[in-house]
């Protein structure tokens, strides 16, 4: 599993990382992804969709969002 | 198959490029010698001339007023600090546009005591010439550009030459987003220094070229050898030199009119998506292969890093330094918002860049843009 911390990183960055998480993880391959930018808990959920990619979880708790991706292509 | 719309950031290299170039790294080795050079040494000073004669044939300079360097951030430090140390003093100007390298190159010369001033522009990228006039009292040298690298304004040199020569200053030109595209002739103009870059124009990187008028003195950058005249000592890239001689034979002006008329296809493309606003001119005072549109309430690195997940790559006009946003000084400068500023990307097209490609393009960026804007923070229309 591919864990990310952007916690306090403000857009672009969050979907930055999350992009290229994407790009290094196999295909299989688990991503969690936590953060507090809430455009950007939009913003990677939209990527994931976008590409195809399986949503597994999105939670959020005490201001932080937690998603978790599973590259499926 | 990724579609690449980021031809202004760097180009493809021709194949013919790099076949010329292998055989200056497998056989041809050599490094150009002195008067009694061995044949490897033969070889490379020929390779170099050759490519000398190229480039200032296409620019209608002499190949003695042609130096090589390693970029174009080289060339504008030597152009703009060589000159300014020859003269020893006075002021130097530059405009708001510029690329880093020249605003910094500038900005530096403060150090050694040099004044300097940056020009403003109108809201389309043109350089104000009055406020040029009315800034040349004591300046050594203006250095501007011939087309903009960010927004594709083409600017009027012969109406610039005329003003800073009027008052005896010199004209550095930054000519690399131009070159190969718009055709040049540096008597016409007439510029004293000027810089063109190899791998803008499907040549290598690592390799440019800067015309030094016959008779302007400046002062190198490096101390070494006699090699490029002295003013520019050391090791030459010799296959680089051979692939940037190709690039430049390879040059067709038809490319330029096959692109000027996708870009407008793909300028009208985009400005059909609401809130959407072209950044610089139309028509044939605009580069061929840029195109820069601001998107209202979304993000130019959100636009570009949702493309790239869908295969289309292209550039935005800010800056990611520090993991900070600097919204994009070109659009600032001509009288743009933040939120222009930060929304801004830009498209550059090549000499492949097929009709197929830019609608594609145009759905991509249309489909993100609308679902981005559908979670904008900003007051999207949704």
């Amino acid at each position: 599993m591919i864990k990310i911390n952007v916690i306090g990183k403000e857009c672009p960055i969050p979907l930055n990382e999350f992009r290229k998480a994407l790009r290094k993880a196999k295909v299989g391959e688990i991503i969690e992804i936590v953060g507090t930018h809430e455009l950007s808990k939009g913003e990677i959920a939209l990527a994931a969709d976008e590409t195809g990619q399986e949503i597994l979880e999105i939670d959020e708790k005490d201001g932080v969002w937690r998603i978790v991706v599973k590259k499926v292509r | 198959m990724v579609i690449y719309l980021d031809n202004a950031n760097t180009t493809k290299p021709d194949p013919e490029v790099i076949k010329v170039m292998l055989e200056y790294l497998e056989e041809k080795y050599g490094t150009p010698g002195g008067e009694f050079g061995h044949i490897f040494d033969e070889e490379a000073r020929e390779a170099i001339e050759e490519a000398r004669e190229k480039i200032a044939k296409e620019i209608n300079a002499s190949p003695d007023e042609i130096i090589f360097v390693s970029d174009e951030t080289e060339a504008d430090n030597l152009a703009i600090k060589g000159t300014a140390w020859a003269k020893e003093k006075g002021k130097v100007l530059t405009s708001k546009i510029e690329r880093k390298a020249i605003l910094n190159t500038v900005k530096r010369l403060e150090d050694w005591g040099f004044d300097t001033y940056e020009v403003n522009v109108d809201r389309e990228g043109f350089i104000n010439l009055e406020d040029l006039q009315s800034n040349l009292k004591d300046t050594i040298l203006f250095a501007t550009h011939l087309g903009n690298f960010e927004i594709g304004t083409i600017q009027d040199i012969k109406a610039i030459s005329e003003i800073v020569h009027d008052k005896g200053a010199l004209l550095y030109l930054d000519a690399n987003h131009a070159f190969g595209k718009v055709k040049i002739d540096v008597k016409k103009l007439d510029v004293d220094l000027m810089s063109i870059t190899a791998h803008l124009i499907h040549g290598p990187k690592g390799i440019a070229a800067l015309y030094i008028r016959d008779g302007v003195k400046l002062k190198p950058l490096l101390d070494g050898d006699v090699r490029e005249r002295g003013i520019r000592p050391g090791m030459i890239n010799v296959p680089a030199i051979a692939g940037f001689g190709k690039a430049v034979e390879l040059i067709n002006y038809d490319d330029a009119k096959r692109m000027a008329k996708l870009r407008d296809k793909l300028i009208d493309l985009l400005l059909s998506i609401p809130d959407t606003k072209l950044n610089g001119p139309r028509g044939d005072k605009r580069l061929p292969n840029n195109v820069n549109v601001s998107f209202a309430y979304v993000e130019g690195e959100s636009i570009l890093l949702h493309c790239d997940l869908r295969g289309l790559v292209f550039s935005t006009g800010s800056a990611c330094y520090s993991q900070e946003l600097l919204p994009s000084h070109v659009i600032r400068a001509i009288g743009g918002s933040f939120e222009d500023a930060h929304g801004s990307v830009r498209l550059s097209l090549s000499k492949w860049t097929t009709e197929d490609e830019i609608v594609k393009a145009y759905e991509i960026i249309k489909d993100v843009v609308e679902k981005l804007r559908e979670i904008s923070i900003y007051g999207g229309k949704g």
